[in-house]
């Protein structure tokens, strides 16, 4: 059971990191035509991105993301960075399209985020303080120092 | 996202067939792994 979790995993990881590579990938080499929606309200959110430079920034991310979890390399933040983009789809895919394969795609990609979210999810755990006491880039932090003088004890 | 003009999912099956094609790769790489780090023990 270990080995098909492990193989489940991999592919639902894989797949969405390519999905992700090929879609934001195309935007910048057009491999096909870029996809328009095909409501009102859909093609009037993807010309506003793209005049804000969202649309753009949407699609690096989609890159970034997808190449880390293609070569599962950071992949919980490669899944924090791909959120966005995934919630998005789901909403443009799934409750705005006619098409049944668009809101299949849109609903699929989800699901295989928030398993690969459940699958990863003891690396986020530590996010989840009530009172995080500040630990600043420009100090030293007080736990390495405490980390050094353990180990420099004898 | 995908294709939303084109009911004929042609652009829809490039996006998601690459996409199933790398997903069958990296597992075959995955079970590839384990059985010669397995051979690799005994």
């Amino acid at each position: 059971l270990k080995f098909a979790e492990r193989y489940l995993l991999t592919f639902m990881r894989v797949y969405l990191g390519v999905f992700n590579v090929v879609s934001g990938s195309n935007y910048f080499l057009r491999f096909w035509p870029q996809p328009v929606p095909h409501d009102p309200t859909g093609a009037a959110y993807m010309a506003v991105t793209l005049h804000l430079g969202l649309f753009q920034l949407a699609k690096v991310i989609e890159l970034v993301g997808g190449l880390c979890l293609t070569f599962d390399i950071y992949v919980p933040f490669a899944l924090v960075l791909l959120a966005p983009v995934t919630a998005t789809v789901l909403v443009m895919d799934t409750f705005s399209s006619d098409l049944a394969h668009v809101r299949a795609s849109g609903a699929r990609n989800f699901i295989f985020h928030a398993v690969l979210f459940a699958a990863y999810a003891r690396y986020y755990f530590p996010l989840l303080k009530l009172r995080a006491e500040w630990r600043p880039l420009w100090r030293a932090d007080p736990r390495d120092k405490a980390a050094d003088i353990l180990s420099e004890a004898p | 996202m995908i294709d939303m003009t084109n009911p004929s999912p042609l652009l829809m099956t490039g996006f998601e067939r690459t996409a199933f094609i790398g997903a069958v790769i990296g597992v075959v790489i995955a079970v590839a792994l384990d059985l010669w780090r397995a051979r690799s023990k005994r």
